[in-house]
């Protein structure tokens, strides 16, 4: 579990890095201050700068921890109410694929929202509850239900224009 | 004041107050759901509402939410939210023991004065203070922001160098758009889209409710099962007010101080009042085991630090925690600028506010007495059909903010951020106040030396501005120490373990 996290740890550490440094680049090529001695470039480089170091101190650390590997990773999470072993990675992964074809159907405006949503919470439904037959019914009955009792309270109560072609 | 309670008790005060505290509880009692979660969801739908009745509807969530977290950490053992943390360790105990009923009740009781004693607070020190900061320098107040966000990045939990990276991230994402002072179009990366910059309610619901919902989506086994309820023993007797009144003032007093704080917050509150607790118990051995005293401390500090956290969202305009920062992104969407100002610009927000957190404390009391039974059965509802509702409402709510979609990408993008920082161990509390704070520190810093013709040495000479830049040093250079320290026990314990 702490090798994941301490993997996990340098991936997004590095990810930031690259943002931070990206960011800075930007920054400095802005031009200087008009009004004020400072311009709009100094926030922002001063802000991506501390980043970066922030960022390699964070991943030094990770790096000579994953070295010696008798020094514990501090672990501040408390496992209260959590179950890691009962993660299931493909349900998240098939959840977010869900969830980018949902928003896709809407950017390319693909059909009205109740049919999308329609959709969309059916097959989440049974991503998360499994594809036996229960879930099947219980999901066919209250994706309909959630899907047009949300259009009406958004659209007639809370006068919300909803994405999706009309 | 009094017109700020009085102006409450109208037809629509009333039914937002009501709507908001039960729906606040329901989020709460769900593990999983949390108040922020609510809150920030919220948001789009308050954009046709006036500002008072917003900010009634979003006091009254803030106070429910706070105190639903303790029926699932009694009944469940698993916090409602993380406020709750701590009562789970006796209120479940107590609960297994053959009394469910009195550990609620101990918890809605103490949670009930807690939230009365920072009322207090709230009614007396928020305007004073906020006269006071009207005499702030804009190098002072750079200052004061510097040392908020040093601050929740020491003590908020977990480690000091992620949270002051997280921190940093919240305040690098504000800037791609047009630079506030100057009208430059900077950092959008010859994107159209990003002139207008990251727009607060894509970013806050990215960070708080789809990347929980990534989070859940990867726990969706685990299943609770609540212990059998019965309400035998759930009012507090005079003569158990008796016995907790040392804890319940302590607690609340203690709870009330940490919500003052910048981005501190609830979890902290309550686990430092039970520390206190237990050093001041003469039973501590029943603490962990089922100990009254335990959950009183947690249950009257959590709900305290609300109150107290709206002390510097008031006078200040500054978070005083992670639900504080999306509640001044609300306000600034009503054209409201939080902050010293607004007790001379709009007074009837202000004592709405305080008015609002009097009357949902009562409110949040009845209706955890009244409707126990209801939201134990509601914290039981499978994640599988709550998360495909919440998602849609998400979508929905940030796609209504402008009817663009480019805000909906933004919401998905920030929600992976939140996601993956979460699954590294950063904690996500700091990029939410660094993300509120970065431009008004900004504005302050550039103001400052606009008047000083670009010299920076009243920062470092003004007492008040060394003090507070002097605070956050030493505050960051303690817990780094500590950290260190505490690496390296664990270290040498490890190694004599596995030593020969």
């Amino acid at each position: 579990m702490k090798k994941v996290l301490q993997s996990a740890e340098i991936w997004v550490t590095s990810a930031l890095l690259l943002v931070s440094l990206v960011f800075l680049v930007g920054a400095l090529g802005l031009p200087g201050g008009v009004f004020d001695p400072l311009g709009p470039g100094a926030a922002p480089e001063m802000i991506a700068g501390a980043l970066i170091v922030l960022c390699l101190a964070v991943l030094v650390r990770s790096i000579l921890r994953g070295q010696h590997s008798h020094a514990p990773q501090q672990d501040d999470s408390i496992d209260i109410g959590k179950s890691g072993d009962d993660s299931t990675p493909r349900s998240l992964i098939l959840f977010f694929g869900l969830l980018v074809a949902y928003i896709l159907a809407f950017q390319f405006e693909a059909g009205h929202f109740i049919p999308i949503t329609i959709a969309f919470v059916f097959a989440s439904t049974v991503v998360f509850r499994g594809f036996d037959r229960l879930s099947l019914l219980t999901a066919a009955v209250v994706s309909p239900i959630l899907s047009v009792g949300l259009f009406y309270v958004l659209t007639r109560f809370f006068v919300i224009r909803l994405p999706g072609a009309f | 004041m009094i017109d700020g309670i009085l102006g409450t008790f109208t037809l629509f005060q009333l039914t937002f107050i009501l709507v908001g505290v039960f729906s606040g509880i329901v989020v709460g009692a769900i593990p999983g759901l949390t108040g922020s979660m609510l809150i920030a969801l919220t948001l789009p739908l308050t954009f046709h509402m006036s500002a008072l009745h917003a900010t009634t509807l979003l006091i009254a969530m803030y106070v429910g939410s706070i105190t639903g977290g303790l029926i699932t950490a009694t009944l469940l053992r698993m916090p409602g939210s993380p406020a709750a943390v701590m009562t789970t360790l006796d209120g479940y105990p107590l609960a297994k023991s053959g009394q469910p009923g009195r550990a609620l009740g101990l918890g809605i009781t103490a949670s009930f004065i807690g939230s009365l004693f920072a009322w207090i607070a709230l009614a007396t020190i928020s305007e004073p203070l906020s006269e006071l900061a009207v005499k702030l320098t804009p190098f002072n107040y750079f200052a004061l922001v510097m040392m908020a966000i040093v601050l929740i990045a020491s003590v908020a939990g977990g480690d000091v160098i992620k949270g002051l990276v997280t921190g940093f991230l919240g305040m690098l994402v504000t800037f791609p758009g047009i630079d506030p002072s100057g009208g430059v179009v900077r950092l959008t990366f010859g994107t159209a889209d990003l002139i207008g910059g990251f727009k607060l309610l894509p970013v806050l619901i990215g960070i708080f409710a789809v990347s929980q919902i990534f989070a859940d989506a990867l726990n969706m086994r685990s299943k609770p099962e609540p212990l059998e309820f019965s309400g035998r023993g759930m009012f507090m007797s005079l003569r158990d007010m008796k016995v907790q009144a040392v804890n319940l003032v302590r607690s609340s007093l203690v709870g009330t101080f940490i919500g003052i704080l910048p981005g501190v917050g609830a979890s902290v509150g309550s686990a430092l009042s039970y520390l206190f607790a237990r050093l001041g118990s003469k039973t501590p051995e029943k603490f962990g085991k089922g100990s009254e005293e335990g959950i009183v401390a947690s249950e009257a500090a959590n709900n305290a630090t609300v109150g107290g956290a709206l002390i510097p969202l008031i006078a200040l305009g500054i978070p005083g925690s992670v639900t504080d920062a999306i509640l001044i992104g609300a306000l600034t969407i009503h054209s409201l600028q939080p902050g010293p100002l607004l007790f001379s610009t709009n007074p009837e927000i202000v004592w709405n506010v305080i008015g609002v957190y009097f009357v949902a404390t009562f409110v949040m009391f009845t209706l955890m007495l009244g409707l126990i039974r209801f939201y134990v059965r509601i914290s039981v509802i499978p994640k599988s059909y709550l998360l495909p509702v919440i998602t849609v409402c998400c979508v929905v709510g940030v796609y209504s903010l402008n009817n663009t979609m480019f805000d909906v990408w933004t919401m998905l993008g920030f929600g992976v951020i939140g996601f993956l920082l979460e699954r590294a161990g950063f904690n996500l509390g700091p990029f939410v106040i660094g993300y509120v704070l970065a431009k008004v520190a900004e504005a302050k810093l550039r103001q400052g030396l606009m008047f000083t013709d670009g010299d920076i040495t009243p920062l470092f000479t003004d007492p008040l501005s060394v003090a507070m830049l002097l605070i956050a040093l030493l505050l960051l250079v303690w817990s780094l120490s500590v950290e260190r320290r505490r690496t390296r026990s664990a270290t040498v314990k490890v190694n004599e373990s596995t030593g020969p």
